[in-house]
């Protein structure tokens, strides 16, 4: 038998489709600790949360999926900061005050409380194109949880409203368990809302 | 429900199953802790591009592909077996992936078992040495006709077959993507093995609540999409349920043996060197037409599986045993459909029959007599119910 009749085969790469949930990510991640500040329900579910507490949303397998090389290259008080979509990871830490900051994707030098990772980039691409619900994808067993369960569930469930706030209508009634009516979230405080976690996410 | 007062039950294996099912391979690998798996696979489903799929889910992952060994054709012998034990070794490999059905998960239990074991030869687990410790890690990817032995710890090689509990397959990924079939008949064949497994599993003498928990929903998936599927074998949602039957009655029917309608297909298959899916799809309709006539007891639950529990719960309750077996009866019959009516029609000699019977009754071990294996073989030779 010839050896070579049957190669050794190095999978590839997708790299659209992990420059897309990076920026999901990364925007995701930029507006959770705004929303905390704006809304009273997202602030409620992270007050369960112990203070100096740090989580992260992140893409399996870690050693395939690691930081963009630009991210390698910055010194980690810089790449903490979360200016620019760094990696397949979204870590948010939780102070001793209560706030909360988003860390950027390098897990280096950190120790998570609450680790949540989807089981592959195709799982999470579900997720994150909204042909699943997060609730769904949550079901359909393609996250892996480490950490305390009750904390990731609070953890979705601040997700869930995000992306109320995030997406537009349609998209976001794809996204999410159950889109709220009027009388639990009405149209003028959502707008606004929206607004404001886009103003001080993306601008300071 | 009454617990029964002994039963041995051994659940294996893992099942992932339904959409980016496939994509979970390079996960359930780090789960075993391997990370360069040596895949196993047919020329028929390499010539598919089913084996570009199974590439393409390892993409942004840690594993490395050991080799894609695919000369497997209909048959798993001994020396492609040390061939890709050999490839194994070589590459370095510490996991196995089949992807098909068969002559190709049997193929690679030989192979785990020669790699693992570091042997040359199965000889000595044909004449009774225990396998010594663990195996490699074995996902199997179903895909294309099975034989009902994928989820069992039997594995058949040059027509000798190794029973053991490591041979078992530690995970099986089903995904729409290779579980639908392409041409009618393989899927008839595999429905037919999935249905007399299942059947013999619900209806035996002594049930357990395991098997129950098994057999049921297999027979209910049957019930439900084997219909769309001969219509339209390409029909992912269908094949996906049909291959999650496959695995269950596979695994029910590991734990319970072979029952009436197995044993003499078998045996008519080693007579006449017809595929056991062909002999099964003949010989079934015939059977349950011959156990309505018989008048055999037959427990409430296959009425509760194939009608549902509307039309069960609406049924009145001494109807339920007849009426399930004439449910079973009618799944049969939609196989023959696709598959040939009858003995004659598949140019099987007449005079075979008989010893045919004998040795069904032979390897049945009094569960059944050679005159009601006859009785069945002359209906489905002359394709009268």
């Amino acid at each position: 038998m010839h050896i070579e009749r049957y190669p050794e085969l190095k999978p590839g790469r997708k790299w659209i489709k992990r420059f897309y949930l990076s920026i999901m990510l990364w925007t995701v991640g930029k507006a959770i600790p705004v929303a905390a500040k704006v809304d009273k329900e997202i602030k409620k579910e992270l007050d369960k949360l112990p203070d100096n507490f740090t989580l992260r949303l992140m893409i399996l397998p870690e050693r395939a999926l690691g930081p963009f090389f630009y991210a390698k290259m910055l010194p980690a008080f810089v790449a903490d900061k979360g200016l620019l979509p760094y990696g397949m990871q979204m870590i948010i830490h939780k102070d001793k005050e209560g706030k909360l900051h988003y860390q950027g994707a390098d897990p280096r030098g950190k120790k998570f409380d609450l680790s949540m990772a989807f089981k592959s980039l195709e799982a999470a691409m579900m997720v994150f194109t909204f042909r699943e619900s997060t609730p769904t994808g949550y079901a359909h067993d393609r996250f892996v949880v480490e950490g305390y369960l009750p904390y990731a569930t609070a953890f979705m469930r601040v997700l869930d409203i995000v992306e109320v706030y995030l997406l537009p209508k349609p998209i976001a009634r794809l996204a999410v368990k159950r889109y709220p009516k009027w009388s639990e979230m009405s149209p003028l405080r959502k707008h606004l809302n929206r607004l404001i976690i886009y103003v001080r996410a993306f601008t300071f | 429900m009454q617990i029964p007062d002994s039963y041995e039950f051994l659940l294996y294996p893992k099942i992932v199953s339904g959409r980016c099912a496939l994509e979970n391979l390079p996960t359930e690998l780090d789960g075993h802790n391997a990370q360069k798996p040596l895949v196993i696979t047919s020329q028929a489903l390499a010539r598919s591009g089913r084996t570009k799929a199974l590439i393409k889910a390892f993409y942004d992952s840690a594993v490395v592909i050991g080799a894609i060994f695919d000369p497997v054709l209909d048959y798993a012998g001994i020396s492609q077996a040390r061939q890709a034990a050999r490839l194994f070794g070589n590459r370095g490999c510490d996991a196995i992936i089949a992807l098909g059905g068969g002559p190709v998960v049997a193929l690679a239990k030989a192979v785990n078992l020669l790699a693992s074991e570091k042997r040359e030869t199965l000889q000595p687990y044909y004449d009774g040495t225990p396998i010594a410790g663990p195996l490699k890690p074995l996902i199997v990817v179903p895909s294309g006709p099975t034989d009902g032995q994928e989820a069992t710890p039997a594995m058949t090689v040059d027509n000798r077959t190794i029973v053991s509990d490591s041979l078992y397959p530690g995970v099986f990924v089903l995904d729409g993507r290779m579980t639908s079939a392409d041409d009618g008949r393989d899927l008839a064949e595999s429905a037919a093995i999935t249905l007399a497994q299942a059947f013999t599993a619900l209806t035996m003498a002594r049930p357990s609540p395991m098997v129950d928990a098994l057999a049921h929903p297999a027979l209910a998936l049957l019930a439900q999409y084997l219909a769309p599927a001969l219509r339209r074998p390409a029909d992912k949602t269908a094949g996906l349920a049909l291959a999650n039957a496959a695995v269950m009655a596979s695994a029910a029917s590991a734990n319970t043996g072979p029952g009436l309608f197995q044993v003499l297909a078998a045996a008519l298959a080693d007579a006449t060197g017809i595929c056991l899916g062909t002999c099964l799809g003949i010989l079934l309709p015939f059977g349950m037409a011959a156990l309505q006539k018989a008048d055999q007891p037959v427990r409430d639950e296959l009425c509760l599986c194939l009608a549902g529990t509307e039309r069960y719960s609406a049924m009145a309750a001494p109807d339920r045993p007849v009426r399930g077996l004439e449910l079973a009866a009618a799944l049969a019959r939609e196989l023959q459909a696709v598959l040939p009516a009858s003995l004659k029609a598949m140019r099987v000699q007449h005079y075979l029959l008989e010893p045919v019977a004998r040795t069904a009754a032979e390897k049945g071990a009094g569960g059944f007599t050679a005159d009601e294996c006859r009785a069945i073989l002359t209906r489905a030779w002359e394709a009268n119910a």
